[in-house]
């Protein structure tokens, strides 16, 4: 639990910051897939290894992964169709057969509609996410975190020597 | 918020090095939990399960898995009986087999051989097993529950009509005396018939007043009269001219487009009358049924039994079949309130698709792209069965037998599923165990087959009929017996037949002379035998039952009923007789009556009408020639008289000339 609230305050440290928009943005974009993926799916322990193997920020994408598992209940009437559309082709048909019966591809689970529809919306929607969210945080980062920086109240507080200390000890043991 | 604050985190590299110690710890707890945790988690998940799903305790002694192997071992394996929780359902003493790696990659669940071993049968639990309190059921039932319940419910009222009645007590009520006058006199005034012929009679009145009116319309023999008297003053001949001719012939057709009417009219009276008469025909056809109905009506009131092996079979058979039938039916009602309806649908002929087979899903559909000789979904290939005897164990017994190509998509693996078991169970006394079932969902039609037998069992007390008046039934005896089923998509066919040997009968009548024919005729019959069969849809199973006890009894009682039950028809016969026959014969000879007379007149009228009709058209054709034929003449005595004396020899000429 402690981990995961580390990764949360992490975020939005990260996010009041001026640097690792690129890691945020990945967050979401993979935290998107995991999302809209089953739990139990060789795609969801793909993206949970990439997520901890590359620089992605955790906490962008386990809330971004909680969020879109709920919008992810809402999307389910449109990946079921979607799904179904995509695994009835004809012509699709010998690549399912060879898919289907190859080791590991399976387990993706791409045989269900819902699940073959989810996952070509998280294809589509991820890189759309991910640049959307890189811009959204450059702008809010622009607008809002200066805006702040500048503020009287902010300034006022900079000042103080609690915050003085709080900025020693994060530079001595904040990660 | 400062650069130096996250000044670390941009020298950092693009991969997160520093996570493979904390990843490592985490595949480090994840091995140690399945090395030390995981079987009796999974151990305990069964029991959970099982607990739910079934509703009684399940237990299992241990549980063993092998990664490497892809293998489970489950030892003793307990499921309580629901109807006794002191006595477990079954006990396997181990169930274990191995998984293939390369399908389990593929995502599927192939065993090659599985075996269990050590089955016993309602054994005794060292403890009584817990059950699953009843759920709540929901305020609104779903429309599939309320089907389902329909349909139990009238599976349970089709069992208790047809089992509802005891002949054996019907023959000693029969054979001890009837009901009074006064019963029969309450039991006339209640006849449907009766209320039915009174309804008919007021029709038939309504009916005869109408066609009175409409008769009263028709062409009378005044009308007729007059008619005729007009068509005589019509000129004939001798016409002075040709306006007059042609005065005369309209004169005949204004008479005959009359005529015309008339008899238009006449038949759409006669159709309206013979409309009429068809429905009190079927109104007296329905009173046959409903007398037919009475007839029925009263020979169960007089519970007059009726002396066919069937009957007494069924009805000496219900107490111990009933239940069986009563769960059949339940069976057949849950069967149409869970299987997807294209199981109970028929299919069409054809090929199975192999590549496409989809299995819906709860949330979507899961779809399996199959080829020849790829892995379904699921497929074991070979279960052994094995059980051995063991003195002191009375629930264990010799059991052999396999279960081959258990598969999720037979139309894949192209073989069908067969389960094979033979056996006893000598400290129990049963021998002769042999179950063969074979389901064959590998290409349309489905076919599914069962055969079951025991050659010996020992059976306890069991009662046939027990009732105040009557007793019968064994206290213990040998039983045996063979099922054969047969389903093919939605269409059953199924028999059993049972017999018991060895018997210790009870046969006791309150009635002397019963009790003295039955206490003969069952002395005679060493075993008795029951055989059930049908074979119907799921829906519509109609069962027959059959015994050699109903044909002994029907036999034995023949002489001493006979007599008796014509006695009582013919009671039966005197009450419809008195109440309905007299009104009925009254009624059909008054409808007969009516329609003789109303087909004579309207015979009559339709008769005067055609003559004079064609006497009409034979008059106008009649003048047309005759005055046709003076005409010519006239013309050609004027053409002679202008030619002059050769006026024969020129005509002849001129009409060779003319090429006439």
């Amino acid at each position: 639990m402690s981990f995961l609230l580390q990764q949360i305050f992490g975020f939005f440290k990260l996010l009041n910051s001026d640097t690792g928009h690129n890691q945020i943005a990945s967050g979401i974009a993979l935290g998107l897939i995991l999302g809209l993926s089953p739990a139990l799916s060789l795609q969801s322990v793909v993206v949970f290894i990439l997520i901890f193997l590359f620089r992605v920020q955790l906490g962008a994408a386990l809330m971004s992964a909680f969020f879109f598992k709920f919008a992810g209940y809402f999307l389910d009437p449109i990946a079921d169709p979607l799904g179904r559309w995509i695994l009835e082709m004809p012509s699709l048909r010998p690549l399912y057969i060879q898919l289907y019966n190859m080791p590991l591809v399976p387990l993706t689970r791409f045989n269900n509609s819902v699940v073959m529809g989810s996952g070509i919306l998280a294809i589509l929607l991820s890189p759309i996410i991910f640049f959307a969210s890189k811009k959204t945080i450059i702008k809010y980062r622009a607008l809002i975190v200066k805006r702040f920086n500048d503020s009287k109240l902010w300034k006022a507080f900079s000042a103080t020597g609690f915050y003085k200390w709080y900025n020693t000890y994060q530079s001595l043991y904040g990660k | 918020m400062d650069e130096t604050s996250f000044k670390k985190s941009k020298q950092k590299s693009f991969i997160r090095w520093e996570a493979l110690f904390p990843a490592s710890i985490i595949l480090g707890l994840v091995i140690a939990y399945f090395t030390l945790f995981f079987d009796s988690h999974f151990r305990k998940g069964i029991e959970f399960v099982g607990y739910n799903t079934l509703g009684a305790e399940v237990n299992v002694s241990s549980l063993e898995t092998s990664f490497r192997r892809a293998s489970i071992i489950i030892r003793g394996l307990q499921l309580t009986d629901s109807e006794q929780p002191t006595h477990n359902l079954f006990i396997i003493g181990e169930i274990k087999f191995d998984m293939s790696w390369d399908a389990l990659l593929r995502g599927k669940i192939l065993i090659e051989v599985a075996a269990i071993e050590q089955i016993q049968f309602h054994s005794l639990r060292k403890k009584p097993g817990r059950l699953k309190p009843p759920e709540k059921a929901s305020d609104e039932p779903s429309l599939i529950e309320k089907e389902g319940q329909k349909l139990a419910k009238e599976a349970l009222e089709k069992a208790k009509t047809n089992y509802d009645d005891n002949i054996l007590g019907d023959i000693a009520n029969l054979l001890s005396g009837g009901s009074s006058q006064e019963q029969i006199k309450n039991l006339e005034n209640n006849l449907k018939s009766k209320s039915l012929i009174v309804e008919i009679q007021k029709n038939f009145t309504d009916k005869q007043t109408q066609w009175n009116e409409k008769a009263k319309n028709l062409p009378q023999q005044k009308d007729l009269n007059a008619w005729n008297e007009r068509f005589k003053k019509i000129k004939t001949n001798n016409f002075k001219s040709p306006d007059e001719l042609q005065q005369s012939l309209k004169q005949f057709q204004e008479l005959l487009k009359e005529a015309d009417q008339q008899v238009k009219e006449l038949e759409k009276t006669g159709e309206s009358f013979s409309a009429d008469l068809k429905t009190i025909d079927g109104q007296l056809k329905n009173l046959e049924k409903t007398v037919q109905e009475d007839v029925k009506d009263l020979e169960a009131h007089f519970k007059i039994p009726k002396l066919d092996t069937k009957a007494i079979s069924n009805s000496l058979f219900k107490r111990y079949a009933g239940p069986y039938l009563e769960k059949l039916n339940e069976y057949q009602a849950l069967a149409h309130e869970y299987l997807p309806p294209g199981l109970l649908a028929k299919k069409s002929d054809g090929e199975e698709n192999l590549q496409i087979q989809p299995r819906p899903r709860e949330h979507g559909i899961s779809y399996e792209f199959g080829k020849p000789n790829s892995y379904p979904f699921f497929w074991l290939k070979k279960a052994r069965i094995s059980s051995k005897a063991t003195p002191g164990e009375p629930t264990l017994g010799n059991l052999a037998g396999e279960a081959l190509n258990i598969t999720s998509n037979q139309a894949l693996t192209g073989v069908p599923m067969v389960i094979k078991i033979n056996g006893d169970f000598p400290e129990l006394k049963i021998s002769g165990i042999g179950a063969e079932i074979s389901i064959n969902h590998t290409k349309r039609p489905y076919r599914e087959l069962l055969s079951a037998k025991v050659d010996a069992y020992p059976s306890d007390k069991k009662m046939l009929v027990s009732s105040k008046d009557i007793e019968v039934g064994f206290t213990k005896a040998v039983g045996s017996a063979l099922i054969k089923a047969s389903f093919e998509e939605d269409l059953i066919e199924f028999s059993i037949f049972n017999s018991f040997s060895q018997l210790d009968q009870i046969v006791m009548a309150s009635n002397k002379e019963i009790n003295d024919i039955l206490g003969k005729v069952m002395s005679g019959i060493p075993n008795w035998t029951i055989e059930a069969s049908g074979k119907g849809t799921l829906r519509d199973l109609p069962i027959e039952i059959k015994s050699n006890l109903g044909t002994e009894i029907a036999r034995g009682f023949e002489k001493v009923l006979n007599e008796k039950i014509a006695e009582a028809k013919a009671k039966v016969k005197g009450i419809i007789d008195e109440a309905i026959a007299k009104e009925k014969l009254k009624l059909e000879n008054e409808i007969n009556k009516a329609k003789n007379q109303f087909n004579t007149e309207f015979n009559n009228v339709k008769e005067v009408l055609a003559k004079q009709k064609n006497e009409i058209q034979f008059k106008i054709e009649d003048t047309k020639r005759e005055e046709t034929k003076k005409a010519q003449k006239q013309i050609e005595a004027e053409i002679q008289k202008r030619l002059g004396p050769d006026a024969n020899k020129k005509l002849e000429d001129l009409k060779k000339k003319i090429k006439f």
